[in-house]
């Protein structure tokens, strides 16, 4: 009490609260306040308003000081000089950061020093996220192996528990001032970038993201070793990283992380960018700013390219250093491809912004066939949906990290080799054939495949898929053919894609005897397919032994098969719209041959509108299917409807877009010609396309005998029996299921044009009712034919053959679902003709001539035969 | 002693201190490691034997210093755990302010102690302030909630009766949470 005499009010007053403080004291905390009341008419009320105030504050605070300052307080670790810390010795400190200490260390290890880094939490006892944070620094050191990467030593657990790591320490310069003090060009610069950059993707692929890539971070050391230091903050791709978001370097951080959202790939290409903007320019992307205003500006400012920096050089880090990170590079690989690009002097992507629109652009420009692009984006588009599958797999599933990192790792460096055919191909500037396309794709010898040899195989796979999509089997047997001794070297996905390219091709040259084999080593494969891929794998095996069976005449087996690797490929979402699409396509004409129309057109739609939902309507296969669909169309009786369709098609599509797919498509045009009567018309496009058909797959490929007795058949509709009988003469595989029924029912029909008598009648019954026997969809077939044969006959004044050729149908109608549109129309005039009423059936030659036009010479026939009737 | 080859930040204080007190660092490191690992185990401080430490560095000193009795070295004891545990904050807090590091996250555990650093250099500020009018409530401040001693040791420590302790602390929490109110 200094100031007795100057202030004794104030005196008194501390006196009084002084006094009241020892009453108070008696009492325990709570009841404090209660007890002041009751002492305050013995003291001023100043004093008791002031204890009454300080009271009131301490309720609020109480528990500030319930425990010990220290406990509020975590304290740093302490360690002495020479100390040691499980084997180590401890010779200094290297640094501390907000968790982690950095300790020199050393030890003696078989006669020499060694020295390493101990890293450390830096308080104690460690908090569990510190100790967290340096488990996982350990478990992703430990999984890290490569030059570029400082390598895990020891570790071990410290007296209070916390876990400690010991990592190579790196005696070097940080890559900034290396590259100043040694004065390096531009071109040593990116070099020197490029190398980071190997560094970063090598830890991509095993799916560790770094997130704090910084010039401080990377040391180059006395050999010229670039060395990428201090995972701390690097964040596992796997499922179980928990942290979300650590420290990082605010000048470099990319917006993303400054917005605390979850770091991708693409983090870590805006990291590298920044460093480039650093070592390219020598100041980071946002220089000179304040701390306080450095979020705001990598948020929303454009980053600060080097002045006068080389104009393709500030587009590839202009398109690093997006702030959003899906419109950087996607990954890492594809940067470096860029920065590699420039090395060698080839146009960047940066510019056109991105690499698919940029083909695109040029083939345009060139005037290429189009089919060049189809084939080439088709190879790329996948590779690249690949990839981001891959990418989305190893988020998901811890276990199945191993495959995905090696999918991955194949699928970047097909990548990279499209990206250098691509560059390659521009470079040459002229157009080239998709076949001598593919085969600059199967040559891996200048490009990042070459040292791989798994890659190489991959791509082996991928050239054979490509083969398939230009129906070019035999040379993708030959492929797949020398890729069988390394058959299982592949990974269990990739044997699955081996086993059904090669079993498509098989089935497709007529060699569907080793289909089976083939399908039951991929169907064995699948089930080592990880988990996430299991139902697209099964799906895609399903679909061609759904294939397999049909060529063998089992309809309703295929249809089983279609049925579940629609219901496989429906249960997984994760299957890309290009595979879908396929399998739905496929499926159908499954449905198709099995006779179910319905189910047919539902699944074929549903693949068309598959692609048309993912954009890819310009892919090979989008016009055979719309021409599937306008087959089910045919087939259900509404040849107007599917001539439209096909007119359409052929409006769209050219010979050179998928050779055989064009002329199996005209063939079908050609079919719906002769049903809608314009039989000149459809003689001469079948002939062209029969022809050019089987000059294209070969003549004694079975798809070429399906063809020309598909001709055969068109013929025989409109009665030209020199042409049917050239085709029928010339059909090989004569015994092949999906030959032998139809052959019968043509050569029949063939006699029957030549001679209407009563045996060849019998003969085509014969046929026509094996045929049906057989089920599926010449159940249909069969009905139509003899409707037409039917016809033929009475039109050539034969009604009583006529009428022995339709009585089966008219003695047992077919159940509805099997007859629609024309045949129908047809069968029930045939039914009035018998019970005649023919004479009163105008609406259903109206609704005859509606399906066929008025002029068709059925509708003629049929007006004319109602108005014989009339007057009998 | 051989505390020259401590070679963390605490080993240089920022003011130039006694020999006695220099001597009584070890012993208020241990104290406060051992308030912090009481902490981490959920142990109330009594039980930890520190208080040992205390008295035998004490005991190492007091025939050298004939003038050192044991309330004045209690004291001095606990002013050192202070003095210790705030300069610990304050550097603490230089480095935080040197190192280029930023953490956004809402629950990241360094945010709730920096503010806790915070009141805790307030309350130092304050107790500077309150050493001249309320010298003893300092002491017993110090003794009790940076040290971390119980009422009763302090009583005994300071050779007052239990009670006393009790309404110092009372007063001096009460005369403290002002500050805090003012944070």
């Amino acid at each position: 009490m200094t100031s007795e005499s100057a202030q004794p009010a104030d005196d008194n007053l501390l006196a009084q609260m002084d006094a009241l403080f020892d009453l108070l004291a008696e009492h325990d905390d709570s009841l404090q306040l209660d007890r002041l009341e009751e002492l305050a008419d013995r003291f001023s009320p100043e004093a008791v308003a002031a204890v009454r105030k300080l009271l009131r504050g301490l309720e609020r605070h109480a528990g500030f000081f319930d425990q010990p300052a220290a406990h509020r307080v975590s304290l740093d670790r302490r360690y002495t000089m020479g100390q040691s810390l499980g084997r180590w010795r401890v010779d200094g400190e290297l640094g501390r950061g907000g968790q982690a200490i950095a300790l020199a260390v050393s030890r003696m290890e078989g006669g020499f020093e060694q020295q390493a880094v101990l890293k450390m939490p830096l308080s104690t006892p460690p908090s569990p996220d510190a100790v967290r944070r340096m488990l996982r620094e350990r478990q992703l050191l430990a999984s890290l192996a490569h030059p570029g990467l400082p390598s895990m030593i020891d570790g071990g657990v410290l007296d209070d528990g916390a876990p400690y790591l010991v990592i190579e320490r790196i005696t070097g310069q940080p890559i900034d001032e290396y590259a100043d003090a040694q004065q390096l060009s531009l071109r040593d610069r990116v070099a020197l970038l490029r190398k980071v950059a190997n560094i970063v993707a090598y830890a991509h692929a095993q799916l560790v993201l770094h997130r704090d890539i910084k010039p401080a971070n990377i040391l180059i050391d006395g050999d010229g070793r670039v060395v990428l230091l201090d995972f701390g903050v690097a964040q596992s791709l796997k499922a179980d990283a928990t942290a979300t978001n650590v420290g990082y370097t605010l000048a470099y951080a990319a917006p993303e992380q400054v917005r605390g959202e979850r770091s991708t790939a693409a983090t870590d290409v805006y990291g590298l960018a920044a460093l480039a903007c650093r070592l390219l320019g020598g100041e980071g992307p946002f220089p000179d700013i304040q701390a306080s205003a450095q979020v705001r500006a990598v948020l929303e400012d454009t980053p600060h390219l080097p002045v006068g920096l080389d104009r393709d050089l500030a587009a590839i880090l202009q398109r690093a250093l997006r702030k959003e990170p899906q419109s950087r590079y996607a990954s890492v690989a594809e940067f470096d491809a860029e920065l590699e690009r420039w090395q060698l002097h080839l146009p960047v992507l940066a510019h056109a912004g991105g690499r698919r629109y940029r083909l695109k652009k040029w083939l345009r420009r060139r005037g290429v066939l189009v089919a060049v692009a189809i084939v080439l984006i088709a190879a790329t588009g996948a590779a690249l949906w690949q990839a981001h599958r891959a990418n989305e797999f190893a988020r998901q599933a811890g276990q199945e990290r191993d495959s995905a990192t090696r999918d991955l790792r194949r699928q970047e460096l097909l990548q990279e080799h499209y990206a250098s055919l691509f560059n390659r191909l521009l470079a040459a500037d002229k157009p080239i054939e998709p076949d001598a396309l593919i085969a600059e794709i199967a040559d891996t010898r200048q490009t990042v495949v070459a040292q791989n040899p798994d890659a190489q195989d991959s791509l082996q796979l991928a050239v054979s898929d490509l083969q398939i999509s230009r129906n070019d089997f035999a040379a993708a047997i030959g492929t797949l053919e020398a890729l069988a001794p390394r058959r299982s070297r592949l990974s269990p996905w990739e044997q699955v894609s081996y086993a059904e390219t090669l079993a498509v091709a098989y089935l497709r040259v007529g060699r569907a005897d080793e289909v089976d084999a083939v399908l039951v080593q991929g169907e064995v494969a699948s089930n080592s397919v990880p988990d996430s891929r299991i139902n697209i794998a099964r799906a895609a095996l399903a679909i061609i032994r759904a294939q397999l069976l049909r060529s063998k005449g089992d309809l309703a087996g295929s249809l089983q098969q279609a049925r579940r690797a629609v219901e496989l490929s429906d249960s997984d979402t994760s299957i890309s719209p290009m595979r879908v699409g396929q399998l739905r396509a496929n499926a159908g004409l499954s449905a198709m041959y099995a006779g179910d129309i319905v189910l047919a057109r539902q699944w074929t739609r549903r693949g068309l509108d598959d692609w048309q939902r993912a954009g890819l309507q310009s892919n090979v296969s989008y016009l055979t299917v719309s021409t599937n669909l306008a087959n089910l169309e045919q087939l259900s009786g509404h040849p107007a409807k599917a001539l439209a369709l096909y007119e359409e098609i052929e409006s769209r599509s050219t010979a050179s877009d998928n050779a055989p797919g064009h002329w199996a498509g005209q063939l079908s045009m050609a079919r719906a010609l002769a049903l809608m009567g314009q039989h000149d018309r459809a003689i001469a496009m079948g002939k062209r396309a029969s022809s050019a058909f089987c000059s294209v797959v070969g003549p004694d490929v079975l798809d070429c005998q399906r063809v020309r007795l598909s001709f055969a058949d068109i013929a025989n509709w409109v009665g030209d029996v020199d042409v049917a009988t050239q085709n029928v003469a010339s059909i090989s595989f004569a015994d092949a299921p999906v030959i032998a029924d139809y052959l019968q029912v043509s050569r029949a029909l063939l006699q029957l044009n030549r001679m209407a008598t009563a045996e060849n009648v019998a003969a085509v019954d014969e046929a026509l009712a094996a045929l049906t026997a057989k089920g599926g969809l010449g159940v249909r077939g069969a009905i139509r034919q003899r409707l037409g044969a039917a016809e033929r006959l009475l039109a050539a004044n034969h009604a009583s053959l006529a009428d022995q050729m339709i009585a089966p149908l008219l003695v047992t109608p077919p159940s509805d679902d099997l007859v629609d549109g024309m045949d129908r129309l047809w069968l029930k005039l045939w039914q009035a003709r018998k019970a005649g009423t023919l004479a009163s059936q105008g609406a259903l030659t109206d609704a005859l001539a509606k399906e066929l036009g008025e002029q068709h010479p059925s509708v003629l026939r049929w007006i004319a035969w109602r108005a014989d009737s009339r007057t009998p | 002693m051989g505390h020259d080859d401590h070679c963390d930040e605490l080993s240089s204080p920022t003011d130039p201190a006694g020999d006695l007190e220099r001597t009584l660092l070890p012993a208020a490191y241990a104290r406060l490691r051992a308030i912090a690992a009481g902490q981490r185990r959920r142990m109330p401080v009594g039980t930890l034997n520190t208080t040992a430490l205390v008295n035998e560095a004490f005991l190492r000193i007091a025939p050298d210093n004939a003038n050192a009795d044991r309330e004045r070295y209690f004291a001095l004891f606990a002013r050192v755990v202070r003095n210790t545990l705030i300069d610990h904050i304050r550097s603490r807090r230089t480095q935080k302010r040197e190192a280029p590091i930023v953490t956004l996250a809402d629950d990241d555990p360094i945010a709730f102690e920096e503010r806790d650093m915070d009141r805790l250099l307030a309350i130092d500020a304050a107790l500077t302030t309150m050493r001249v009018q309320h010298s003893r409530l300092v002491q017993v401040v110090e003794m009790r909630f940076f040290a971390g001693f119980e009422n009763q040791e302090i009583a005994e420590l300071l050779g007052v009766t239990e009670k006393t302790v009790r309404r110092d602390w009372l007063q001096a929490r009460a005369l403290l949470a002002e500050v805090l109110d003012d944070e």
